[in-house]
């Protein structure tokens, strides 16, 4: 037999054959296939992923398959890590709908990839960045609860950061 | 009795001599104090009753004043008004007495009454007894160390503290449990219950007290029985209430926060009276049980996130919230029949100054045995203290005072009856007038409740979202319509996955908008109880307090029912705004108050507080307003170059992140606004406590005096300083300094500041050679040789760093004295020395064999060949050196550099015109030079290393 697999599946019961290098993208995956496969993959390995439909999980085994290879920085440089503009590769990748978007965060939050769910959050922020409240809002599906007496207050406080 | 009339503040031929409007507190002292301010010996200890015991004559202004805020405070005006009256006539009598016994008056300054007045425990009195209690007041001084009580000594005074600092101490004074300053008092409890001192209080600085005997505060009170009474039950409440704290270990109130603006007794700022008349139903109550209520009061703690009632539970205790926040919480099943599920409503959340539990006790009231199950559960939010009234106290005094039990009755049913006509559509527990109605609900506790919760205060849990609408318009709106409502709502997103994380979130429910209107006026309620008497209290750091109150909005928050979330799970939402500016994120607070939460707590948002983006538009309304918005969060500040800020934002910034929070970092480079005292706020120890770096570069206005409290004053080498003592400003080693400053503070950059004279390098020799790790002296030009000569019998066993750029006079003396003290430098620049020579680096080299990096630039006196072959023989550490326009290396010097044996990677040597040539004009082999970078790389050494040499 080849090389054994890594076979993520779906919370709705689709499976995902991948290479386990692709799959140690995700840190939770790479955890449980050290830890359960103490001597090495010998077989093929099923990691059901109950939080992920199968969807959202193509994607982010799409964007593990893509950056297999990319070594990324290290955790702690959290300046770096900051100002760094989003990949090119990334960001278009990440050019999906909104609520496809979030998912994709969710499932990187869960499946512990760091750069991934780094990337989305970068891409949310951007999309923050220079709107108005009432734009966000509408973005966001939130509902205005302050008083309009409450509303001025903060936009009082912030009258140094309009501007801005 | 020219005297005598200047007590009445009515009296119409007062004389302005006997009132001088204001007098400072100090001066006023110091002329009490028979103008023994600096010959302190003669006046320690001396009693000066004779000669300064004083009436307090009035002006006008005051009169005014204090008559207003005396009614303010009296619930009860007409009986003050009585007691004044009475008190007046008996206080006639009285001072003619006194006039035999002192005849010298002068006035009580007028800060030392207002502080009086103050006093939570005489608050409430009227003037006359101020004025009274003030002229029996007599002044004390003590020096530094000097025992003011000790533990277990009988108590015969109490003491307010006029000047200066006390700490309270564990008996052997080892452990320091408070620092008591100005305006603070303390020996209270001793006197009013006659029992021996409960802690040790030694002064710390020269201190100046005011004491009041017990026998003349006796003499006072005789003649108010009124306020004695009040006095002796509220002083008695807070002692239990002590008692109970320290029996429960709990933190000791002494050792709480010093509020630097009161008193550390963080307790004596409660009145447990106030709490308990604040509940409708004992506010009619005789004022002894309310006494006897609160002196069963208890104290608890709760962590964030622990249950304090659970629905169902079956007791009637009280509960009031002292300082934190607890939600209400309901649970009812969903309705597909799968009874394990349970959901959770938060009813609405109570922050400090509210009570709850109040209604099973109702019911208990009405009926004595069976109904006293608690209809909702309580949960903290964040760590809360509480104070509760006992069930079995309250039954106990039930059955002693009968008659009670139907006043409360009575004043319940009133009650009921008034929220019931009032608060008729508002569903919620509280003002619900039938508790029974409440106790039908499906109640079904799920064994996993906890595992199912998140832990944080942050990740409530919602795990099914109900519809506003029927909640606030039905008032039974408990019932199954409420249930079979919420599984429509759930949309296809809210999948599998989201719920498994316990993720708090909400969903994008077009069909919600019509009930804005509706949610809006119900939170715009507010109920009776805990709003309209917020302001009573005040038991919180008032920069909590700020922030409890903005994220807690009005009165309560309605249930997490709406979308004020957005469709990101708040751990999500948190990671996005780590990429997000601070002006963004205080533009997001606007968006909800679920996210103006969010923003406002989450612990790591804003350890960095990084302005210098924005210098040119910062000024001190703006630094403020992201004072308020980021709270005590951050640890390192960077204001540099924000050079509009002045003494207003700066204090305001330093003082509110300082006192609560952690300030490890501070560079303020070019604030040159911020003036010398403003900087001084961080030499007390409950602001700059932390500090361990400071860049106060080009702040024009500092001076020695500052750096000196920064550093502080350290006192195990005492004796040393003492005999040099200090040329200029010799009171300044003064006892009283050794408890300012910031102990941690080890990295100084000063640079520019022009004021600095050798005074500070004596001060930083003394006081912070131990700790000093980096100091930067670029362009200090009034620092002088003289300056350096104290380091030399110093060691500066952690200086790694020292920049002596520009400091052009100095000169081979004081690179002397640094190769003596400061053996472990690494990083040394003495750019622009000018007045080096030889011999300076020739000391070096044999005295600070660790520098890494060395900058002598246009040190050209200093600089020859032959210092360079010292440094390659000698500098074994070498990495980076910079010879910029030292004119005197040739060629050989620079390869005496390159066959040496220093890893050195970097060479500065541009505008060294010679060292392209031998000495004697012989042409040497050019450099492969990259005519961009103008560097060249050679390969050289016994290593072989790299060598960048710029050119």
């Amino acid at each position: 037999m080849s090389n054994p697999k890594v076979i993520v599946i779906s919370s709705d019961d689709e499976k995902f054959p991948v290479d386990p290098k692709v799959a140690e993208k995700s840190l939770l995956m790479k955890n449980m296939i050290n830890d359960l496969n103490p001597d090495g993959l010998q077989e093929d390995f099923e990691i059901p992923t109950p939080n992920v439909r199968a969807n959202v999980l193509a994607k982010v085994l799409e964007w593990c398959e893509h950056h297999k290879n990319t070594i990324f920085p290290d955790d702690d440089d959290e300046d770096a890590k900051k100002s760094a503009p989003v990949e090119e590769w990334d960001k278009n990748f990440l050019k999906v709908d909104q609520e496809m978007l979030y998912e994709i965060m969710l499932a990187a939050n869960y499946l512990n990839i760091r750069p991934l769910l780094d990337a989305g959050c970068k891409m949310v922020a951007e999309m923050i960045k220079g709107k108005s409240p009432e734009e966000l809002r509408r973005i966001f599906n939130i509902v205005n609860d302050f008083s309009p007496e409450e509303e001025a207050a903060i936009r009082r406080e912030n009258e140094w950061a309009e501007d801005r | 009795m020219k005297h005598n009339n200047n007590i009445h503040p009515h009296h119409p031929h007062r004389n302005p001599k006997f009132a001088p409007p204001n007098p400072s507190p100090l001066s006023a002292a110091s002329a009490n104090g028979d103008k023994s301010e600096t010959e302190s010996t003669s006046f320690s200890r001396q009693s000066l009753s004779s000669k300064s015991t004083i009436r307090q004559s009035t002006t006008p202004e005051s009169e005014d004043i204090t008559n207003d805020s005396a009614n303010n405070k009296t619930t009860t005006h007409t009986n003050e008004n009585d007691t004044k009256l009475s008190g007046r006539i008996r206080h006639q009598d009285i001072t003619e007495k006194d006039n035999g016994n002192s005849p010298d008056y002068r006035d009580v300054p007028q800060d030392f009454f207002n502080r009086l007045q103050t006093f939570p425990l005489f608050n409430k009195a009227p003037k006359s007894f101020h004025t009274k209690v003030a002229s029996k007041l007599t002044l004390m001084q003590y020096h530094p160390q000097e025992y003011i009580i000790k533990k277990g000594d009988p108590s015969k005074s109490m003491y307010w503290i006029l000047k200066g600092t006390v700490s309270v101490t564990s008996t052997d004074g080892e452990s320091i449990y408070a620092e008591l300053a100005a305006g603070s008092f303390f020996g209270e409890i001793g006197i009013l219950f006659n029992r021996p001192r409960t802690a040790t209080v030694v002064a710390r600085t020269r201190v100046l007290v005011g004491v009041l005997t017990s026998d003349a505060l006796n003499t006072v009170l005789k003649h108010y029985p009124l306020i004695e009474r009040r006095i002796r039950d509220e002083a008695q409440e807070r002692l239990a209430m002590q008692e109970k704290k320290n029996e429960y270990d709990l933190p000791n109130l002494i050792s709480t926060k010093v509020d630097s603006t009161h008193n550390a007794n963080v307790d004596s700022t409660i009145s447990i009276q106030d709490f308990i008349k604040n509940l409708p139903i004992f506010h009619n109550l005789p004022s002894t049980i309310i006494h006897q209520l609160a002196l069963g009061v208890e104290p608890i703690n709760f962590n964030a996130f622990e249950y304090i009632i659970h629905k169902g539970d079956t007791n009637s205790d009280i509960y009031f919230i002292v300082n934190g926040e607890v939600e209400v919480i309901d649970y009812s099943t969903s309705n597909n029949d799968d009874k394990s599920k349970l959901v959770e409503h938060i009813l609405g959340r109570l922050s400090s100054g509210s009570y709850f539990g109040e209604m099973s006790f109702l019911s208990f009231l009405n009926n004595k045995n069976s109904d006293c199950v608690r209809s909702a559960s309580i949960r903290s939010i964040s760590t809360v203290e509480l104070m509760v009234v006992k069930s079995d106290n309250l039954e106990n005094l039930c059955k002693k005072y009968p008659f009670i039990v139907d006043d409360m009755r009575k004043t319940a049913e009133e009650r009921n009856k008034l929220n019931s006509s009032i608060h008729g559509k508002e569903e919620e527990e509280r003002e619900n007038e039938d508790g029974k109605t409440r106790l039908s609900i499906n109640y079904l506790i799920n064994k996993q409740e906890n595992s199912v919760a998140s832990p944080g205060p942050i990740e409530e849990v919602t795990k099914i979202v109900s519809s506003p609408v029927e909640r606030s318009v039905s008032p039974t709106g408990h019932s199954p319509t409420h249930t079979t409502q919420v599984t429509r709502k759930r949309k296809s997103i809210s999948n599998s996955l989201l719920q498994e994380e316990n993720a708090s979130f909400s969903l994008d429910l077009p069909s919600l908008n019509p009930s804005v209107p509706s949610l809006n006026s119900f939170q715009n309620f507010q109920f009776g109880g805990s709003s309209s008497n917020k302001s009573a209290f005040q038991y919180m750091p008032h920069n909590k307090r700020i922030r409890l109150a903005s994220i807690s909005g009005t009165g309560r928050r309605r249930s997490s029912i709406l979308s004020n979330y957005g469709p990101l799970p708040d751990r999500i939402l948190l990671k996005v705004f780590e990429f997000l500016t601070l002006p963004d994120l205080m533009k997001l607070r606007l968006i909800s108050r679920r996210w103006r939460q969010l923003l406002s707590v989450a612990p790591n948002l804003f350890n960095t507080l990084d302005l210098t983006p924005w210098n040119t538009t910062i000024d001190d309304k703006a630094l403020i307003a992201i004072t308020d918005f980021v709270g005590t969060r951050p640890n390192y500040i960077n204001i540099s170059n924000c050079f509009h800020i002045t003494d207003e934002g700066f204090s305001y910034m330093v003082n509110e992140i300082g006192i609560s929070g952690k300030i490890k970092v501070l560079k303020m480079k070019s604030n040159w606004e911020v003036s010398a005292m403003a900087i001084m706020d961080l030499t007390v120890p409950s602001v700059g406590g932390y500090l361990e770096e400071i860049d106060l570069s080009n702040c024009r206005k500092v001076r020695d005096i500052v750096v000196e409290r920064l550093l502080g004053w350290d006192t195990s080498n005492l004796g040393d300083e003492q005999m040099e003592s200090h040329p200029d400003h010799p009171q300044e080693i003064d006892h009283d300094l050794e408890q300012i400053g910031c102990k941690n503070l080890k990295i100084l950059n000063v640079g520019y500041c022009k004021h600095l004279t050798d005074n500070v390098m004596q001060h930083i020799a003394n006081h912070a050679s131990q700790r000093l790790e980096s100091l930067d002296l670029t362009r200090c030009t009034a620092i002088t040789d003289r300056g350096f000569s104290h380091w030399t019998y110093k060691s500066f066993p952690n200086l790694k760093k020292l920049s002596l750029k520009d400091c052009t006079f100095l000169t081979d003396k004081s690179i002397i004295s640094i190769a003596n003290s400061a053996t472990k430098l690494e990083i040394l620049d003495l750019n622009f020395c000018c007045a080096l020579s030889d011999i300076a680096i020739e000391v070096l080299c044999l005295g600070c064999p660790n520098i890494r990096e060395l900058d002598l630039s246009f040190c050209g006196s200093a600089v020859s060949d032959s210092s360079l072959v010292a440094i390659s023989l000698h500098l074994r550490k070498l990495e980076k050196l910079i010879l910029k326009g030292c004119v005197r290396v040739t060629r050989a010097g620079v390869d005496a550099l390159l066959s040496g044996s220093a890893p050195l990677n970097y060479i500065n040597i541009s505008q060294c015109k010679n060292a392209h040539i031998y000495p004697g004009m012989i042409p040497a082999q050019k450099l492969n030079v990259n005519p961009q970078t103008k560097s060249a790389f050679v390969t050289a050494g016994p290593f072989q290393n790299i060598i960048e040499i710029v050119i």
